[in-house]
């Protein structure tokens, strides 16, 4: 199954906790995950465990948009990348949630 | 022919929405030239463009924050 996450909140948020583990424990069951990061989600690129989850498989991207007004610097392995992207997913994967 | 679009104060999602609207009036196989100022979306509107299969002919940087990106309609 493809897992498609939409995630609008900082990393000081329970969301991202959440994401985490619902990310790590999809990859797991080997399903796909693609998360899409926007408005102060994008800050959580900031945090370790959380762009680590790219190294495990997970597709990560986020609006470079909201990035660039927020000053978030650019991180390996994630795609700064726009809406088109966050439509993209959502068009793809089998089931989308989102966190706000 | 060679159709251009200005799209200097326009961000995200706009330069992609724009775009890929103006490039519904251009001929398949016509070059359609738009020109940014927002520099994320010099990196993804031909990019996300090339997923639809478009063909990015050449993308110049004219200025300071000024882009010009050049788009064949596939």
């Amino acid at each position: 199954m493809k897992l498609g996450i939409l995630l609008t909140t900082s990393p000081e948020n329970e969301n991202t906790n959440t994401v985490i583990e619902i990310s790590k424990a999809a990859r797991d069951e080997g399903h796909d995950v693609s998360i899409f990061l926007m408005y102060d989600g994008v800050y959580n690129v900031n945090k370790k465990e959380f762009a680590g989850l790219a190294g495990k498989g997970v597709e990560i991207a986020i609006c470079a948009f909201n990035a660039e007004q927020r000053k978030v610097a650019k991180v390996d392995g994630i795609l700064f990348g726009s809406q088109y992207d966050h439509a993209c997913i959502a068009g793809d994967v089998d089931r989308f949630i989102s966190f706000g | 022919m060679t159709i251009e679009l200005d799209l200097k104060g326009e961000v995200c999602p706009y330069t992609f929405v724009k775009t890929k609207l103006k490039l519904e009036e251009v001929e398949s196989g016509e070059e359609l030239v738009v020109y940014f100022d927002h520099a994320p979306a010099v990196e993804n509107v031909p990019r996300s463009l090339k997923n639809e299969g478009h063909k990015i002919m050449g993308i110049e940087q004219t200025g300071d924050h000024l882009w010009k990106v050049r788009i064949r309609k596939v």
